[in-house]
């Protein structure tokens, strides 16, 4: 379970990125966190990581307070970036390896790096290759394969979709619904209202480092979410 | 945990361009170091060798009259070393003999050339290719171990794993000095092989323990390079800024502050010319000589039988004395001038290096004044031992001095009585006592540099 509990966040420069955030997100739930640029998306998924230490509040994880012992909170979590970024000169197999050792999982062997490659659609002839040969779409399948290898029970997605084509991006949907179906909670942030709402159980719009609205998916399914997120988009903007 | 990452730092490492130039400028150079030491080494055994024999034989022949060996020009010859090989401490600049007679002594060759402004990278010795390439070596493999994982992104992805930054950190510093360690240890196996098979000796078994102990100061000091590199690049974003920072530090540490100090220290102590030093002797001399307690003493020598021979005599010797006390005056200023600016110098990293490996393999300036101290000694005993023959001659009128042969014994000596030169073998202990300011002081830097380096890290933003 991820969550933040008036949690906030102001820059050396006096930029207010948080401003009491409070959300949770259960077992078993994809939670997206929509909002334009300088929202405060990532800034919330840097305090769950403890990139960055909060000004106010807590952000948990498991119940884990990320600032008091951000070691053992690390351990129940997954993250991928908007722009998953490894080893260009390792192949996928030595980057596998490296971030499976990392997670503690010390004894897979190639055939279950080869399974839970299949699993997001990356073929065998992927093991061997080098980083720097793959396609954003591939790394970013490389990407989720290790969070999956890692078996947190949550996930921190920043952005996971974006420039990815329309076939990687259904299929790195269908991923996150599986994920989502053994039961990891995670929080998405996202600029693709229309994946959101394919995916979510819940959707946070975010403006201005504040939570300013917060719906269940029946409750967006009976909306025009699009409608609602454009005018706070425009709001911004204006 | 530390484990793998140190797995995967070595990883990225060897699989690196960087890398792989590394290994083949390091063999390079140390296979040019190994030939071109050769080389040097047998011309100057050649030169050694002929020389002691001409000593020898001129000591002979010398040897059928006291009073002509006494007043006879020897030569105490500095044999080349193998350790040079390690640390050529500008050998070639400095005197490689001394001069003496049992009245003069000081007539070391090249004096003037005893100074600090020689260039220190003249030697393509080991502590040069450490020095020098392996710091940068150091460097290059360093600049971007925190800054570009950053840029790349895989910093953050690490981060987000249950993995203190300290480990990260202390796995990429033992990575980067296992890489550094790997092509050091080949490059030396390589030049050790080409010097033991080109001189048909092995250095390695006579020198094991200098060997040993340097290649430990070598990993101490690339230790310093490294902890730099890391700290750079845990305090930029970008690594082609630490990039350029680590190229300004690694100029200013290691070509610029040797220098500089150099310069520093020469202005700071300024000590009269050689012409004004002749100057100053000539007027001492004068002065005595002018100021004879007996003037008498002065007058026309006519041999043996002159009146005033045991003031004559005396004042000779005291003529000779002040000669010697100048002679000694001046070495001692250059000495005093070179070590302040050593001083100066030893803030620089490489110049802490130089010295610390000069002293254990007993080459360089300090291992020339311990030279000089073991000729005075020398030429004392043989000074006593003419003495001790003269007292020995009934028909001897005992009254030795530079100037007057007839005064004393002229019978001759057998060549095996008279004392023989040798330069005590210097044991481990104080060896160690000479390298320990210099081992500290590069301790301390490493110290320091771990300190910023950690620290920088720690609150480096991975974002």
């Amino acid at each position: 379970m991820l969550q933040a509990v008036d949690l906030s966040k102001r820059y050396e420069d006096g930029l207010l990125a948080l401003d009491h955030l409070s959300l949770e997100v259960k077992e078993g739930e994809i939670f997206c966190l929509l909002g334009a640029n300088g929202a405060g998306k990532t800034t919330t998924i840097n305090l769950f990581l403890n990139f960055i230490d909060p000004t106010d509040g807590t952000a948990q994880i498991n119940g884990i307070d990320v600032t008091k012992d951000p070691l053992e909170a690390k351990k129940y979590v997954s993250y991928v970036s908007e722009n998953v970024m490894l080893y260009g000169n390792f192949t996928a197999r030595q980057n596998l390896d490296f971030f499976a050792k990392l997670g503690g999982k010390k004894n897979l062997t190639k055939d279950d790096y080869y399974m839970h490659m299949r699993k997001v659609g990356l073929q065998e002839e992927a093991f061997e290759m080098k980083l720097k040969n793959f396609s954003k779409g591939m790394r970013q399948k490389l990407g989720i394969t290790i969070a999956i290898i890692k078996d947190a029970p949550n996930i921190l997605l920043d952005e996971p979709t974006s420039g990815l084509d329309p076939k990687a991006a259904a299929e790195f949907v269908k991923i996150l619904k599986g994920l989502r179906d053994q039961g990891k909670a995670i929080l998405m942030c996202t600029h693709d209202i229309f994946r959101a709402k394919d995916i979510a159980n819940r959707v946070g719009i975010m403006k201005e480092g504040r939570l300013v609205m917060l719906r269940t998916r029946e409750e967006f399914m009976e909306e025009d979410l699009e409608k609602i997120y454009l005018d706070y988009m425009q709001e911004a903007v204006v | 945990m530390i484990r793998i990452l140190i797995i995967k730092e070595i990883q990225r490492g060897i699989i690196s361009l960087r890398f792989m130039l590394t290994m083949v400028l390091t063999l390079l150079v140390f296979i040019a170091s190994a030939t071109l030491f050769i080389k040097k080494y047998e011309q100057r055994q050649l030169d050694y060798q002929e020389q002691m024999l001409k000593n020898s034989a001129n000591l002979k022949e010398n040897a059928q009259k006291l009073n002509q060996l006494a007043r006879s020009d020897q030569y105490l010859i500095r044999p080349p070393g193998l350790t040079e090989l390690l640390a050529a401490g500008a050998e070639k600049h400095l005197p490689d003999r001394i001069e003496f007679n049992a009245f003069w002594f000081g007539g070391y060759e090249n004096i003037d050339r005893l100074n600090y402004k020689l260039n220190p990278f003249i030697d393509l010795d080991w502590v040069f290719i450490v020095g020098l390439v392996l710091s940068f070596a150091a460097l290059v493999l360093t600049f971007d171990r925190i800054s570009g994982e950053r840029e790349s992104g895989t910093l953050r992805l690490q981060c987000s794993y249950s993995v203190s930054r300290l480990k990260m950190m202390i796995a990429k510093y033992l990575a980067c000095l296992s890489l550094l360690f790997f092509a050091l240890l080949i490059g030396l196996t390589v030049n050790l092989t080409i010097v033991s098979i080109g001189l048909k000796t092995s250095i390695i078994a006579m020198h094991s323990l200098q060997i040993l102990i340097s290649l430990f100061i070598f990993l101490i000091y690339l230790s310093f390079f490294v902890l730099v590199g890391l700290f750079i690049s845990s305090q930029v974003k970008k690594s082609a800024t630490s990039l350029a920072i680590s190229l300004l530090i690694w100029t200013v540490a290691v070509i610029f502050l040797p220098g500089g100090g150099s310069m520093l220290g020469q202005k700071i102590q300024k000590i009269p010319s050689s012409y004004e030093y002749n100057r100053i002797r000539r007027a001492a001399w004068d002065d005595i000589w002018k100021n004879a307690p007996v003037p008498q003493a002065r007058g026309y020598w006519n041999g043996r039988d002159f009146p005033y021979l045991a003031e004559r005599v005396e004042l000779v010797n005291r003529l000779d004395a002040s000669n010697d006390k100048y002679r000694e005056l001046r070495f001692r200023e250059l000495q005093s001038q070179v070590q302040m600016a050593r001083n100066l110098t030893r803030l620089s990293p490489y110049t802490l290096l130089r010295y610390a490996i000069e002293s254990i393999v007993s080459t360089g300036l300090d291992a020339f004044v311990r030279f000089y101290e073991q000729g005075k000694l020398y030429r004392t005993i043989f000074k006593q031992f003419i003495e001790q023959k003269d007292e020995q001659d009934p028909d001897s009128y005992h009254q030795i001095c530079s100037w007057h042969p007839e005064a004393y014994s002229d019978k001759p000596v057998p060549f095996e009585d008279i004392p023989k030169f040798t330069e005590p073998r210097q044991s481990l202990g104080p060896v160690i006592q000479r390298a320990t300011l210099d081992l500290t002081l590069l301790f301390g830097f490493n110290l320091l540099g771990a300190i910023l380096a950690f620290g920088a890290f720690i609150r480096y933003d991975v974002r």
